[in-house]
């Protein structure tokens, strides 16, 4: 889904008619539209941040959808840098010899090692551990996905910025498709009494050959793969991160 | 005595809230004509496409018809100084391909910001402005 957005903002970028406050501020009115993409659903967003931080504070291993995908992209990176003639030592290789070009992509793919990333990029203001910290984890996201558009478009040229675009587009929708950002995945990871509702089956289970859903009370949900498997995923990501996008 | 203090406040909310439903309607109009209208898409000068609908479409004076998925999935979601339209090609075409555009093995296909060329018609906060008066 595409999702275009438009918010009435004042000068200060709050909300321009929203009747609370001392006044209405009207003057001046600034648009703010934003071209964004609509990634299917919230929990999609909460996957990414969220998920990092429960291992990161409670060390409770996650939905197995992240850690897969997140290891593959490891592992094409790692890649990468043995192709490039880079350092085989492998504290050394994946995300951290990566440009910051790529870390973006992986920004974006909401995939990458998260002290890496701080270390670039700032760290992750998700300070609010309950119900605030989904909205932080939203605007994390959205910044992100932020960055990495300015960073291609100015890095880029337009032809190619487009091709990206397109590439990484069909990208995020296909990991979306294929195992992130079920309401399952969002239980298990968010839900206080998410022990009631079972372990999340992910797309680990899924190439081991193990029954999705398998867990208490979601036996009967369907899943089906809609597009590519993950190998055929992460060969296309291994085609960007190596040999560049076809202009 | 009493002081009357009269406020303006509800009056001036009202009508910008007016203006600004105005403003995203408009803008809504001009996706659709965009998507609907045939207009000039750099990229597509030398290109022969045979369309679902049976169509076949040359050059780059075209519209992003077809089925009409795009167009009919248009949605326009309004609420109090913020608005979205959004787009999901009634889950039958791959909306952000056509946008962004694709590659397959064989061509590459351009993408149509059929947004950006509707802010080119619809010029946001000078709407605002002519509605809220």
């Amino acid at each position: 889904m595409l999702k275009y957005n438009l918010i009435a903002k004042d000068h200060n970028g709050r909300p321009a008619i929203n009747g609370h406050g001392a006044g209405v501020i009207i003057d001046p009115i600034k648009f703010i539209h934003d071209p964004s993409f609509a990634l299917g659903s919230e929990s999609y967003g909460y996957v990414d941040v969220s998920s990092i931080l429960d291992v990161y504070h409670n060390g409770f291993d996650l939905g197995y959808d992240y850690l897969f995908v997140r290891d593959r992209i490891i592992e094409l990176v790692e890649l990468k840098a043995t192709d490039s003639g880079a350092t085989e030592d492998l504290q050394e290789v994946g995300y951290g010899l990566c440009t910051l070009d790529e870390k973006e992509v992986l920004a974006r793919l909401f995939i990458g090692d998260l002290a890496t990333h701080e270390q670039d990029f700032g760290k992750q203001r998700v300070a609010v551990w309950h119900k605030e910290r989904h909205s932080e984890s939203t605007k994390a996201r959205e910044y992100r996905m932020l960055q990495a558009e300015t960073l291609i478009n100015r890095e880029l040229g337009e032809l190619e910025k487009t091709a990206i675009m397109a590439f990484l587009t069909s990208l995020v929708v296909q990991v979306d498709l294929i195992g992130t950002g079920t309401p399952q995945t969002y239980c298990f990871d968010h839900h206080k009494n998410y022990l009631k509702f079972g372990r999340t089956a992910g797309i680990l289970n899924y190439f081991n050959g193990l029954e999705m859903f398998a867990g208490r009370g979601l036996v009967n949900m369907p899943w089906q793969p809609k597009t590519l498997t993950m190998v055929e995923l992460a060969s296309q990501l291994t085609f960007i991160l190596r040999d560049g996008v076809e202009g | 005595m009493v002081l009357r203090v009269k406020s303006y406040k509800t009056q001036v909310l009202k009508r910008s809230r007016k203006a600004f439903a105005e403003t995203a309607i408009a803008l809504n109009q001009a996706n659709q004509e965009v998507i609907s209208q045939p207009q000039y898409w750099p990229g597509f000068e030398n290109s022969v496409t045979y369309r679902q609908n049976g169509e076949v479409v040359r050059g780059a004076f075209r519209d992003i018809f077809d089925l009409g998925n795009i167009a009919t999935s248009q949605t326009l979601n309004l609420d109090t100084g913020k608005a979205s339209i959004t787009w999901d090609g009634n889950s039958e075409t791959p909306v952000l391909a056509v946008f962004y555009g694709f590659r397959t093995s064989e061509t590459y296909v351009p993408g149509r910001n059929w947004i950006e060329r509707a802010l080119e018609s619809v010029d946001l906060a000078q709407m605002f402005s002519d509605s809220f008066r």
